[in-house]
């Protein structure tokens, strides 16, 4: 036991990380399944409205907060100080005292079920339902505590990733030669520290509105609910990239060695992320195109989100020109490595068409909406980490994962997943409004909706055959051995699970493929 | 210091002044013309100039080889510096300005508030630094203790001298 929660072994922190995650997905995938079992049918009543407010919005929370942007932590803790060649973090300490600040964060969430109050104001929390006059019970300051819980021990996991990266990488290892999952890491973790405290600002604010009656949201008395929506989306949209730019950085490793080829313009990968960062501060507000905030500030940010994706499109073709001409190994990992390009383009041009402010007009607070979110978070960052655990369960356990149970898995959430929402597109459409428990029986709702939440089902089964994948490779799948993909990244350098220390002896770093480089010495001058 | 312990103190820096900017941008954001001010006294002037000797103290104590008779009197300065702060919101309450009775009350008290936290940990860890042990984290804490000083500073411009400005 204490090996694991001295944090001296980043591995193990990184692994704890992963498997909170891991058991919060399942509480948030039962959430989801329970709210398209209640919209299945028009005018159906299996939950109450209270019931029904309280799952989606602790669904959004747990998602966002509890298991996409915590696994990547964990994977990020896990896999950079090897990848750069170091034996341990920066702050070993601080790896473990964030890991229980977001697991005190998490259990106190859900610990707000037990009062008979969970929080119902969805994962952005408006004022002024926020405020105790709307929202009485104690959900909601449950909500703001576990989120500054949180909140601090993602600061301090971030403040570490960036100082092992700066400080701790093997001679040789130049930022020009670091692997690009890497970058991404440290790019997130800048993000983070300065993302998360403008929440925690607005989290304090909300918390001495709720508990000692101040008026900082409040419009009866002097106050602005308008605020509140500058200061969570300030912090919400670079969260949004936050939650993305690492699954970027998974796609990176997993395209160039299942196509046997470097990746497509290194630098312009790297650099682009830079550009998202600095722009996802200036996007804001296209969250709050419905609220009158004058033509020209809505024009700005309009523009600026138009603009940001074409940092996000150059990566798309770094992609697929990674991938073109090489000789191609459809492993289950590069399988949902080209199913993330597909639908999280999707995602993206849905997105873009958001950024069109009439358009967002005509469909803000859809169903539209929602069928974004989830193209972009779950056909995006959730279609990477499956990449991602494909790639890495070889090293991280030492067994291989079979790849029948893979392939059932893949076509089963790609199934699953677009039956789930690519109709939900058509829902917005034709009007649906989203965060509503039950809906009449207008033409087509019925229909799609059931299309829906049969391909939802379809989904959590392709998703327990991943569990199950992961279960029996660690009993039974055979050997992984070093370096199963002939990779080239030096956490291939070391043995299945890596010891610690992880190295004997690292190879000499000449480039950004330390392993190919070793398979393939220079030529003595000729 | 160490490289990794500045480099991971300067980050926290700046994810603690970020905390402070959204909190100062609240307070900023309800000013009006007819809004309640936070008056600018005797009170106010030398609670911040004690501050500022702490500031000198804890100077001192980097460069010094006996500094702790520096770190000591940095400590003292620390403590003169929260009564000041304390007796500040104990007037304004007086006066009739608390979290719950107004707009400016809640900024205010928020504002104050928070950065009353941060000097009472800063005192902590000042103290912490006298035993052994820890006397080996009194750069951390230095670097902490001015983070505390210059946030205050800059509270002190946007909440005392903008009034008159």
């Amino acid at each position: 036991m204490n090996a694991w929660f001295s944090g001296a072994d980043h591995k193990k922190t990184g692994l704890l990380y992963i498997f909170a995650s891991i058991s919060f997905f399942i509480a948030g995938g039962m959430e989801a399944m329970a709210m398209r079992v209640q919209l299945a049918m028009p005018n159906l009543h299996v939950l109450t409205p209270q019931l029904y407010n309280q799952i989606f919005t602790m669904h959004g929370t747990t998602m966002i907060f509890l298991v996409v942007t915590p696994v990547l932590t964990g994977f990020g803790l896990y896999m950079t100080p090897l990848m750069i060649g170091a034996d341990r973090l920066s702050f070993p300490w601080a790896g473990i005292v964030g890991l229980f600040l977001h697991l005190l964060g998490g259990i106190l969430l859900y610990a707000s079920f037990a009062t008979g109050s969970a929080p119902d104001a969805g994962w952005f929390s408006y004022a002024p339902l926020t405020e105790r006059t709307f929202s009485p019970g104690t959900g909601l300051d449950f909500w703001a505590v576990a989120l500054l819980l949180i909140s601090a021990g993602a600061i301090l996991a971030a403040i570490n990733l960036i100082v092992t990266i700066a400080t701790k990488r093997v001679p040789g290892m130049t930022m020009r030669r670091v692997p690009l999952f890497v970058w991404m890491m440290l790019v997130t973790s800048v993000m983070i520290v300065f993302a998360q405290p403008v929440l925690m600002a607005a989290l304090v604010m909300l918390l001495s509105d709720r508990l000692l009656s101040g008026s900082f949201f409040d419009a009866a008395r002097g106050g602005s609910p308008l605020l509140w929506q500058h200061f969570f989306w300030i912090f919400g949209h670079p969260e949004v990239y936050i939650m993305i730019l690492p699954a970027f950085g998974m796609i990176s490793e997993v395209i160039p060695v299942f196509s046997r080829q470097p990746i497509f313009g290194y630098s312009l990968v790297a650099s682009s992320s830079v550009a998202i960062a600095f722009l996802s501060y200036g996007v804001w507000a296209h969250h709050m195109f419905a609220v009158a905030l004058g033509k020209t500030f809505l024009s700005i940010f309009a523009a600026s989100s138009m603009l940001i994706a074409v940092p996000t499109g150059v990566k798309i073709f770094n992609w697929i020109a990674t991938i073109w001409g090489g000789s191609i190994q459809l492993t289950t990992s590069m399988l949902f490595a080209i199913a993330f390009l597909l639908e999280f383009t999707i995602g993206g041009l849905s997105g873009v068409a958001f950024a069109a402010i009439p358009i967002d007009w005509q469909l803000t607070d859809s169903y539209f909406v929602v069928a974004h979110i989830h193209y972009v978070l779950f056909g995006g960052s959730i279609f990477a980490l499956f990449a991602g655990v494909y790639y890495w369960f070889p090293k991280m356990s030492g067994h291989m994962l079979d790849e029948k149970f893979g392939r059932w898995h893949f076509w089963l959430v790609v199934i699953g997943f677009n039956g789930t929402f690519f109709v939900q597109h058509f829902l917005g459409l034709l009007g649906m409004p989203r965060r509503i428990y039950s809906y009449p029986d207008l033409p087509g709702y019925g229909a799609l909706n059931l299309i829906s939440t049969i391909s939802a089902a379809i989904l959590t089964f392709g998703i327990v055959i991943f569990f199950a994948n992961l279960l029996v490779g660690l009993q039974f799948g055979k050997a992984a051995g070093n370096n199963p993909w002939n990779a080239w990244t030096l956490e291939w350098a070391t043995a299945s699970p890596p010891p610690t220390p992880a190295f004997d002896e690292i190879p000499p770093i000449r480039g950004r493929r330390p392993l190919w480089d070793l398979a393939h010495p220079p030529e003595e001058s000729a | 210091m160490e490289r990794q312990a500045r480099l991971g103190m300067a980050l926290f820096a700046v994810a603690d002044s970020i905390f402070f900017i959204v909190l100062i941008l609240a307070f900023w954001s309800f000013r009006t013309p007819t809004a309640q001010n936070a008056p600018i006294d005797l009170n106010v002037v030398m609670t911040s100039f004690v501050l500022a000797a702490s500031g000198l103290t804890i100077w001192h104590a980097g460069r010094n080889t006996g500094k702790t008779l520096w770190v000591l009197s940095t400590i003292f300065f620390a403590v003169a510096f929260l009564f000041g702060q304390a007796a500040l919101m104990i007037r304004m309450a007086h006066s009739g300005i608390t979290v719950s009775r107004s707009l400016f009350g809640t900024a205010y008290f928020v504002l104050i508030g928070a950065h009353s936290f941060h000097a009472l940990v800063g005192f902590g860890l000042l103290l912490a630094t006298t035993s052994k042990t820890a006397s080996r984290y009194i750069e951390s804490v230095t670097a902490f203790w001015y983070l505390v000083i210059g946030l205050w500073f800059a509270i002190f411009a946007v909440v005392y001298v903008r009034p008159f400005v």
